[in-house]
C-alpha cells in the first residue's frame, strides 16, 4: 500500500518530464527511484523530488539550448522590453477608449497610440519569424512615428513618466542590430513560446508596479524568487531578460520625482528595486552554482 | 566535466551498467561522500549520450520494464583520462608547494 503511494507520488513528479521521455523512460526511472527509497517510506525524498523537477525542466529546455551566449541574452532582453512596451501602450488605449466611452470625445494621441501598438506587434511578429533587420527597423519607427505624428516634436501622450521609451527603443534597437546574423535560438514555435511568455511576464511586470499593489510584498518576492530559480534551471538568459523588466519602472518613478520635483515613490520604487536585486541575485547564484559543480 | 558526470564515466570503467548500478558504484566511489538524486542521474546520463560520451549498449525487459545498459565509448574514456590527468597536475603543483614550503621554513 505504501509503496503504492509512493509509486503514485513519484509518478506525479515525472510530469515534470517531456510526456514523450515519460512514455520511453519513465518507468525505468521510477524503478530506479523504487530502489533508493527506504522500505515504508509513503513520500518521496525532497531530494529526489527537487532533482526530478529540475531534470523534467532541463529535458524539457534540450541540449541546444545550453550555450549561454550573450546574443541570446541580448535577444530575450530585447523581447522582454518589447512586449513591455506593447503592455504599457495597450494600457493607454485601453484608458483612451474609456475616456471615450465616457463622452470625452477621442482623445487627439489615439492615433498615435494605435500607430505604436501596431509597429510593436509587427516588432514582435519580426522577432518570432526570425527577421532581425526588419526588427530593428520596425524598433527604431515603433520610436519614431508617434513623436513625428504629434505637433510639437514629442508624442502627446508622453506624460514625463514615458520619457524611458526611447531608452528603450535605444536598447531595443542595439540588442537588434548585434544579433543580426547570429545562430538563430530555436525553431519559430520556440520563439512564439518564449515571446507569450515574455508578454506573460511584462503583463505581471506592470500589474505589480500599479499601485496601489494587489499582493503583499513578502508574497511577491517570494513567488518572484521561486520562478526565478525554476527559470535560472530552465533558462539563464531568459531570467536576465526577465529581471530587465524592472528597470523602466525604475526609470519611470525616478525621472516622474526628478521632473516634479516631488518625494520619489518610494514604494514602488523600493519593490521594483528588490525585486530586481533578487532575481539577479538567482541568476547570478544558478550560473555560480553551475561553474562551481565543475572539476 | 561536471563531478556528477566524471564519477558516472569513472563508474562505467569496469563495463556496462543499468542507472540503478551506476548510482550505487558512484556513491561507492565517492566514499558515501555524495550520492546521485535519480533525477539528477538521468540528466547526466541523458547529456553524455548525447556528447557521444556514453552509449546505450542493450536494454533488458525486468518485471515487464525497459532497462537500459550503459557503456563507456571510446571518446568518453579519453575525455575521462584527459580529466584525471588535468586534476593530477592541479593536485602536483599544490604537493610541490606545500613541500617547498616546509623545506624553506626548515632552514
Amino acid at each position: 500500500m505504501s509503496a503504492a503511494g509512493l509509486e503514485r507520488r513519484y509518478r506525479l513528479l515525472l510530469v515534470a518530464y517531456p510526456a514523450a521521455y515519460r512514455r520511453r523512460h519513465g518507468d525505468e526511472l521510477l524503478d530506479v527511484l523504487l530502489a533508493s527509497s527506504r522500505p515504508g517510506t509513503r513520500w518521496p525524498e525532497p531530494r529526489q523530488a527537487l532533482a526530478l523537477v529540475r531534470g523534467g525542466l532541463r529535458t524539457r529546455r534540450g541540449f541546444t539550448a545550453v550555450a549561454q551566449r550573450w546574443w541570446r541574452v541580448a535577444d530575450l532582453t530585447a523581447l522582454a522590453l518589447t512586449a513591455y512596451a506593447l503592455v504599457i501602450v495597450a494600457g493607454q488605449i485601453r484608458q483612451s477608449y474609456r475616456d471615450f466611452l465616457h463622452g470625452a470625445g477621442l482623445a487627439p494621441w489615439f492615433a498615435q497610440e494605435v500607430a505604436t501598438a501596431g509597429l510593436l506587434l509587427l516588432l514582435l511578429s519580426a522577432v518570432v519569424a526570425g527577421y532581425r533587420r526588419t526588427a530593428a527597423g520596425l524598433g527604431v519607427a515603433a520610436g519614431v512615428v508617434p513623436a513625428l505624428m504629434s505637433a510639437h516634436g514629442l508624442p502627446d501622450s508622453v506624460d514625463d513618466s514615458d520619457w524611458w521609451a526611447p531608452v528603450i527603443v535605444a536598447v531595443l534597437f542595439g540588442t537588434l542590430l548585434l544579433s543580426v546574423g547570429r545562430p538563430h535560438d530555436g525553431s519559430a514555435g520556440r520563439r512564439l513560446r518564449l515571446t507569450l511568455g515574455l508578454l506573460v511576464a511584462a503583463t505581471a511586470a506592470v500589474w505589480t508596479m500599479a499601485d496601489p499593489v494587489p499582493v503583499r510584498p513578502l508574497y511577491l518576492v517570494v513567488g518572484v524568487l521561486c520562478l526565478a530559480y525554476l527559470g535560472a534551471v530552465v533558462d539563464p538568459a531568459a531570467v536576465v531578460a526577465v529581471a530587465s523588466l524592472l528597470l523602466p519602472p525604475v526609470l519611470a518613478a525616478t525621472s516622474h520625482a526628478l521632473i516634479h520635483s516631488v518625494e520619489l515613490e518610494r514604494w514602488a520604487t523600493l519593490t521594483a528595486l528588490r525585486l530586481l536585486v533578487v532575481v539577479t541575485c538567482v541568476g547570478f547564484a544558478a550560473t555560480v552554482v553551475r561553474a562551481e559543480s565543475r572539476i | 566535466m561536471s563531478e556528477p558526470a566524471y564519477f558516472v564515466l569513472a563508474a562505467l570503467m569496469p563495463g556496462p551498467l543499468h542507472g540503478y548500478a551506476i548510482a550505487k558504484e558512484v556513491s561507492k566511489l565517492g566514499g558515501g561522500r555524495f550520492t546521485l538524486a535519480v533525477g539528477t542521474l538521468y540528466s547526466v546520463l541523458d547529456r553524455l549520450t548525447h556528447e557521444a560520451y556514453v552509449t546505450v549498449t542493450g536494454e533488458e525487459i525486468v518485471n515487464g520494464r525497459a532497462r537500459r545498459y550503459f557503456a563507456l565509448t571510446d571518446a568518453g574514456r579519453a575525455a575521462l583520462e584527459y580529466e584525471a590527468e588535468r586534476m593530477a597536475q592541479a593536485v602536483r603543483v599544490v604537493k610541490l608547494r606545500s613541500t617547498g614550503e616546509v623545506g624553506a621554513s626548515s632552514t
